[in-house]
């Protein structure tokens, strides 16, 4: 469901906590939908700060990447490694399921045209491949700083 | 699961949340209100076995309504439905008694297995709010200031703690029940006990802080 959501993570967040919350709520969807998760953080979190237009944008990219492997994958197991910098945030979001899903008018296909706009306009980058072993893998790249000033999403 | 209050001024909202418990609970029979004085009237007239109601209401904050169903039916689960997921909002509506509260933007799915776990007796507890619950009790118990009649203020045993810390890592309770080699049901036995002390614990302070305005102006 969309809201106007003024107030919704208004806050500057370290990572570490922003890392707890993302966990969180994948894990219980995981659990829900039946799925394994394994979830990798790397890097010096504690000392990252995002601000709240990317910790709002990186949590719905995140969410939206678990929701294709959650509804779409018809996989198992879901892989998440979130790594850190000072000057990037990199997400992978895997699952053991069928395969990439072509970036078409299903709702898969929908969900991923709205990452790459997302990722775009954060002057960021996603791609979605094969997984070395099966299923897909969804890799977002967000710089922490030099937002563009005017995206609009 | 037989009778829910939905207390919600928003119209899309609110029946967002009557499919949500209707996906929860098949054939629950479901009263939705818009304010403050409808939902004191409706807890008036019938019991409920699950509130969930809004805090920021046309006609005042949602916590009396949270006030009202812990003071009337001790069997009934208040349970906040907000858009804010800071603690700043969520803390003094637990303080309140709420049993848990749902975040209003969240994964549909989410919002229907947190509704079915709360009626299963383990309220939701998200990482942010674990933190606070902390950093509520870790500060010095506060030296009662009129030793009589006063509510002792509760601390956390040292399993609640660790409860409460891996919560705040972002790890779910069967995760952590997991980890501990405990079933889940006794982990969310910890955490109700985390919920109740909270509870007891601001009735202590503000039984100490009347006392002390007591002593100050007799």
């Amino acid at each position: 469901m969309r809201l106007a959501v003024q107030g919704l993570m208004a806050q500057p967040a370290t990572l570490d906590d922003v890392a707890a919350d993302w966990r969180a709520e994948t894990a219980q969807r995981a659990e829900t939908g039946g799925f394994e998760l394994a979830w990798q953080a790397q890097g010096e979190l504690t000392g990252i700060v995002l601000q709240p237009r990317l910790r709002m944008h990186a949590t719905r990219m995140l969410r939206e990447a678990v929701t294709n492997a959650l509804r779409h994958s018809g996989g198992k197991r879901l892989e998440v490694l979130l790594r850190a910098d000072s000057n990037q945030l990199a997400l992978q979001v895997g699952d053991d399921g069928a395969g990439a899903p072509a970036e078409g008018g299903d709702r898969a296909g929908q969900g991923i045209a709205g990452l790459h706009r997302r990722a775009h306009s954060l002057g960021g980058r996603c791609e979605v491949v094969a997984g070395p072993r099966g299923g897909t893998r969804v890799s977002i790249e967000l710089p922490l700083h030099a937002l563009p000033d005017n995206a609009a999403i | 699961m037989n009778a829910a209050l939905v207390v919600e001024d928003l119209e899309d909202i609110r029946l967002w949340l009557e499919r949500a418990l209707l996906d929860a609970f098949p054939g629950v029979v479901v009263q939705s209100v818009a304010t403050v004085g409808q939902a004191l009237a409706r807890v008036g007239e019938r019991a409920f076995d699950v509130a969930l109601v809004d805090l920021g209401l046309p006609d005042g904050n949602g916590l009396h309504v949270v006030r009202a169903l812990r003071a009337s039916q001790p069997g009934a689960l208040p349970v906040v439905v907000t858009i804010y997921d800071d603690d700043e909002h969520l803390f003094p509506a637990l303080q309140a008694g709420a049993f848990g509260y749902l975040l209003k933007e969240q994964p549909r799915e989410l919002l229907v297995a947190q509704l079915r776990r709360i009626v299963q007796g383990e309220p939701p507890l998200s990482p942010p709010i674990a933190r606070r619950v902390l950093a509520h009790f870790a500060r010095p118990a506060p030296v009662p200031a009129a030793p009589a009649a006063l509510i002792v203020d509760p601390q956390l045993t040292e399993r609640e703690t660790e409860v409460l810390q891996r919560v705040a890592k972002g790890f779910t309770l069967p995760e952590i029940a997991q980890q501990f080699g405990l079933s889940r049901y006794t982990v969310a036995d910890h955490v109700k006990q985390i919920y109740r002390k909270l509870d007891v614990s601001s009735r202590a302070e503000a039984a100490l802080e009347a006392a002390r305005r007591g002593l100050v102006n007799p």
